[in-house]
C-alpha cells in the first residue's frame, strides 16, 4: 500500500486550524480505507501541536521565523529514513486552512513527476461567499503531490531555508535546478477539490486579492456549494466558527 | 551550496536580510564567496540543516 503524508506548517488561527486538521484526519482515514496509507505532520510552536497530537498526527516543534524551514522539517520527517523508519512514498505540502478532496490522491505520480492542480476555491474572510478560480500557474496552486524520489535528490529539504513566503516557488525552482523534477502534470476533479478558508488573522493573500487576480468561476454560498462534497460534521463546525466572527461589512465600517 | 549561519556585514540588504542581521541559509558557494569578498557577507558557522530535536511520528506509524 503506498503511503502519503500531508505536510502542514501552522501558526496561530487555532480554531480554524483545528477544524481543518480534523477534516484532514477524515481525509486520511478515507484514503487509508481506499488503499493509500495517509497521515500528516504539523509543524508549529504553539497549541496547534496539541491538536496534532490529539488527532494522532506527527508533529515537529519549530519557531515561525521562516515558513520554508517548516515545510522542509515536515518533508524530512515524512521521508528521511534517518528520522522515520517507514518513510512516506509521497508528500503533499498543505495549508493549515485548507480542505482537500481525498479522491485527488487515489491517482499518484511515478518517477520524477509531480502532480499539480489549477482549480480551487476560496472562502471569504467572513465565511459568507465562496469563489472558484482557474489559476494558470504551471506549478499549480494550493497543493502538489511529490514522490519520494524527487525529494531524495535534495536531501528532503527542498525549499530555501530562509523564506518567509513564496515557499511553493522555492521548492519548485530548487527541485528543477537539481534535476530532481522532470515533469509536472495537472489533475482536476473540479474547483471544489481544494478549498482555502480565509481568515483575517495572519492572511498572506486576501480573498479580495485572489478575486481580482485570477480567471473567475462560480460565486456561491460556501455551505451550499460544499454540501454533499465534504462531511456535514466538518461543514457544521466551520459554519459555527464563522458565525462567531464579525461580518466583513462591520469590519470594513470600523 | 554552502549551508550555515551568515551575517550581513555590508550596508545593503542581502536576500531580504537587513545589515547586521544573522540568518541561516543554503547559498550558492560561488555567489556567497563573491559577497564575502565584497565585504557584504560573513559566514559565521557552516553546518548541515536538519530537523530540530523535538518531533514525534504519527501514532502507531512505526510498529
Amino acid at each position: 500500500m503506498p503511503s502519503l503524508w500531508f505536510v502542514v506548517p501552522a501558526h496561530g488561527r487555532l480554531e480554524l486550524a483545528r477544524i481543518c486538521l480534523r477534516q484532514l484526519r477524515r481525509t486520511c482515514d478515507a484514503l487509508t480505507d481506499s488503499g493509500v496509507e495517509a497521515s500528516a505532520v504539523v509543524v508549529a510552536d504553539d497549541e496547534n501541536l496539541d491538536t496534532a497530537r490529539d488527532l494522532g498526527f506527527a508533529w515537529v516543534e519549530r519557531d515561525n521565523r521562516f515558513l520554508s524551514r517548516k515545510f522542509n522539517d515536515g518533508i524530512q520527517l515524512a521521508m528521511d529514513r534517518t528520522y522515520n523508519r517507514r518513510p512516506a512514498d509521497y508528500v503533499v505540502p498543505c495549508g493549515s486552512d485548507d480542505w482537500v478532496d481525498w479522491r485527488l490522491f487515489l491517482d499518484l505520480p511515478t518517477g520524477r513527476t509531480m502532480y499539480g492542480f489549477q482549480h480551487m476555491s476560496f472562502v471569504r474572510e467572513d465565511g459568507r461567499e465562496l469563489t472558484t478560480r482557474h489559476i494558470l500557474y504551471d506549478g499549480g496552486c494550493g497543493i502538489r503531490i511529490y514522490p519520494r524520489m524527487v525529494m531524495q535528490s535534495v536531501g528532503f529539504r527542498p525549499a530555501d531555508e530562509d523564506r518567509r513566503r513564496g515557499c511553493d516557488t522555492s521548492i519548485l525552482v530548487n527541485l528543477r535546478k537539481a534535476g530532481a523534477l522532470r515533469r509536472i502534470e495537472h489533475r482536476t476533479l473540479d474547483a471544489l477539490q481544494i478549498v482555502d478558508w480565509k481568515s483575517r488573522d495572519d492572511q498572506v493573500t486576501s480573498y479580495r486579492e485572489i478575486a481580482g487576480r485570477h480567471r473567475a468561476g462560480l460565486n456561491a454560498d460556501p455551505f451550499n456549494a460544499l454540501a454533499g462534497r465534504y462531511p456535514d460534521e466538518a461543514l457544521d463546525e466551520m459554519r459555527d466558527h464563522y458565525s462567531r466572527r464579525p461580518r466583513t461589512s462591520l469590519v470594513l465600517a470600523a | 551550496m554552502t549551508h550555515g549561519l551568515w551575517r550581513v556585514s555590508g550596508k545593503r540588504t542581502y536576500r531580504g536580510h537587513e545589515p547586521g542581521e544573522e540568518f541561516e541559509a543554503s547559498l550558492d558557494t560561488a555567489a556567497a564567496g563573491r559577497a564575502v569578498n565584497r565585504g557584504h557577507l560573513q559566514l559565521l558557522e557552516e553546518f548541515t540543516p536538519t530537523l530540530p530535536d523535538t518531533y514525534e511520528l504519527p501514532k502507531g506509524w512505526v510498529k
